[in-house]
């Protein structure tokens, strides 16, 4: 493992890879601050700039896209009561008060402390646990990773909300509908039309854009005349920043005390809910702000949501924590958990890395430069763009009718500059056009895309396992870990059935 | 009887139902190779498996949308909805992507973005002017002559160097 450390170090402490860190987390920070563009979209955006490069540069400049859209989404949260992404939510109920009570340098501090101790705590949990799992894993057959696949299509189930099960099991449907456009493991074009430009498929760059970037940005000019929306609020945002102090960015005794323990605990929880396929950074917020407001004095109670410093670590450590442990089983599986990662997975893919427990083995140089880049970004957040963010969050006044047409714009032409293929853009605009439907239908799209994602590597396996067991599917009951694997998925998938008859029951009686 | 359009569920599910319909019946004709058959997993497989599914699932969430008496009615956020601008976007996009070959990368990206300020309401010509010609020539300058990619100036301009 230091062996690995020590290329991971190397690796990240190049020039070029230090290069692409920092500049990750400024593009993220600002991208992240935007309302409406969290991190799905910020990556989405910055991989066709990656094409090219090497794939652990490629990946270090993601990570640092990554982490900085999430610092970005917080500091929304704080200064203008705009989360950027649903991450920062729980951020915004103690963060905007104190903001507006003339601490917003304090408010910024508090966050940024948080995720770097979020983030310091879940790397090194990260290190201990993946090289474990990924030796364990190395045993693993086909018949193993088809269950694994079929696993983390069901995470959808708990990427959804409430009543969102079944939409969510068809929307990875469709992905995987989607992703058997093209030719298939046998070398055979099906679902073509007869057209040349589907015979290699549907580009994962194409639908991560069309659904994300470019129905983000739509759809935030179509929400414009709601309330909750930012599109037209942005002279309000103007207004908001203008009215913002930030005074000292220092901490105090004291309080580095009081949120010392918090900061701890939300640490590990957060870990804990990031690793959980489909949980993520949202669930482990509120999770973090659950939690200590139930462990908090009920003196310190009362502060919460009226600018309790405790109310703001919280779910700032949690959140960034579950980022990391999102990771793991990414890198360890290659099963993406969260939609992020599943867009990280798209990005390594098309790099030609294959994540999984042969990452480490096979390319140690990525495997281990991208987790000590993690940490990486996680301190360029704290010494660059938490003393710059004053001057970054100016952002925040550029108008939205300047800023809209150039992230469709730069969507468009991410796609372009990789294809170089002016009728893709054309299948952009079509797959962008059926997505906001389903946006304004209140359909999820990250299934989707995970399972678009999933689909190759699911049928490659299956396949693979079928030749094995001369196209006997009795390696889903015979083969003691895929049996396991199986009956988890199946427990996954009926969890929310169950839980609705049972609340059900429990309201009858 | 309620009006179709009344529930999101119901329109999104008969969206996905029609789709799977479509989708299967592609399925069914994908060509079959001989050995693929032996090990009873064709190209074929997965796809009647994908799409069967999805037909079920989407007729259950379609029946489930019926059986609930509540449902959020599209109408209800369509009244908040900024459609104007959206379809708008939407068709310049098209035209955008439509003669991008023609008057290629600068003057094709120029007028999108230019068309596209006017569109959400920026009426200080000389400012729109500036961002998009602005943008647009860094991004030609940075990708032709740092990053040394070949970016089509476009029948137009072919035309006219003739």
């Amino acid at each position: 493992m230091i062996d690995g450390i020590l290329i991971g170090l190397q690796t990240a402490f190049t020039p070029i890879n230090l290069l692409m860190v920092l500049a990750g987390c400024f593009a993220g920070t600002f991208i992240g601050m935007l309302p409406g563009l969290g991190p799905v979209s910020a990556i989405a955006l910055m991989i066709p700039v990656t094409y090219g490069f090497d794939p652990a540069s490629g990946l270090i400049l993601i990570s640092g896209v990554y982490y900085g859209a999430v610092f970005g989404g917080s500091t929304s949260a704080i200064l203008i009561n705009a989360p950027g992404v649903s991450g920062a939510v729980a951020t915004a109920f103690d963060g905007y008060p104190m903001a507006q009570s003339g601490n917003a340098g304090k408010a910024l501090a508090i966050a940024a402390y948080s995720s770097f101790a979020g983030g310091t705590i879940g790397a090194i949990l990260l290190l201990l646990c993946v090289p474990f799992l990924a030796s364990v894993s190395l045993s693993f057959q086909s018949s193993e990773y088809f269950a694994l696949m079929v696993f983390g299509c069901t995470a959808v189930a708990a990427f959804s909300g409430k009543g969102q099960v079944l939409k969510a099991v068809l929307m990875t449907l469709v992905g995987l509908m989607l992703a058997t456009v093209g030719e298939d493991p046998s070398g055979a074009q099906r679902l073509t039309f007869g057209n040349p430009e589907l015979s290699d498929g549907i580009s994962f760059l194409l639908l991560s854009m069309a659904t994300f970037a470019l129905a983000e940005a739509l759809s935030m000019i179509l929400k414009g005349r709601s309330k909750s929306n930012c599109y037209k609020s942005n002279a309000n945002e103007s207004k908001e920043m203008a009215k913002v102090s930030f005074k000292s960015l220092r901490l105090s005794r004291d309080e580095v005390k009081e949120i010392a323990m918090p900061v701890g605990r939300s640490s590990l929880l957060g870990f804990l809910v990031g690793v959980l396929p489909g949980a993520g950074a949202t669930i482990a917020s509120f999770l973090g702000y659950g939690m200590e407001r139930n462990l908090a004095s009920e003196e310190k109670k009362k502060l919460f949501g009226k600018g309790s410093p405790i109310g703001l670590a919280a779910p700032e450590t949690a959140n960034n924590a579950a980022s990391t442990g999102s990771f793991v089983p990414l890198l360890t599986l290659g099963i993406p958990g969260s939609a992020t990662t599943a867009i990280m997975l798209g990005a390594l893919l098309s790099y030609g890395v294959q994540p999984g427990p042969r990452l480490f083995i096979d390319n140690p140089a990525v495997f281990w430069s991208v987790i000590v880049s993690m940490y990486l970004g996680n301190i360029v957040l704290l010494i660059l763009n938490l003393p710059l963010i004053p001057y970054i969050a100016k952002i925040l006044q550029v108008p939205r009718q300047f800023l809209t047409p150039i992230i469709l714009f730069l969507s468009l032409m991410g796609v372009y500059l990789v294809s170089f293929n002016p009728a893709e853009l054309s299948i952009m605009l079509v797959i962008g056009v059926i997505a906001l439907a389903f946006r304004i239908l209140d359909y999820p799209l990250a299934p989707m895309l995970l399972g678009f994602i999933l689909g190759g590597m699911l049928e490659d396996n299956l396949r693979r396992a079928l030749l094995i067991w001369d196209g006997s599917y009795d390696f889903l009951w015979q083969r003691p870990i895929t049996a396991t694997i199986m009956m988890v998925t199946v427990i996954v998938l009926l969890t929310p059935v169950f839980s609705a008859i049972f609340k059900r029951a429990s309201a009858t009686r | 009887m309620t009006n179709f359009f009344d529930n999101k569920d119901r329109v999104g599910a008969s969206l996905i139902l029609a789709f799977s319909l479509f989708y299967l019946r592609s399925s069914l004709s994908i060509p079959v190779d001989s050995f693929d058959a032996e090990i009873g997993f064709t190209s074929k497989t997965l796809p009647i498996f994908l799409g069967s599914c999805a037909f079920a699932i989407s007729l259950l969430l379609l029946f489930i949308s019926y059986l609930q008496s509540e449902g959020e009615a599209i109408s209800e956020g369509a009244r908040d909805y900024d459609w104007k601008p959206v379809l708008a976007l939407i068709l310049l996009m098209a035209a955008y992507v439509a003669l991008f070959s023609y008057l290629g990368f600068v003057l094709a990206s120029a007028l999108f973005l230019q068309s596209a300020f006017f569109l959400l309401g920026e009426r200080r010509l000389l400012v729109s002017i500036s961002v998009s010609l602005g943008l647009v020539l860094f991004l030609w300058l940075l990708l032709t002559q740092v990053f040394g990619l070949y970016l089509d100036g476009g029948t137009l301009y072919r035309v006219f160097v003739s």
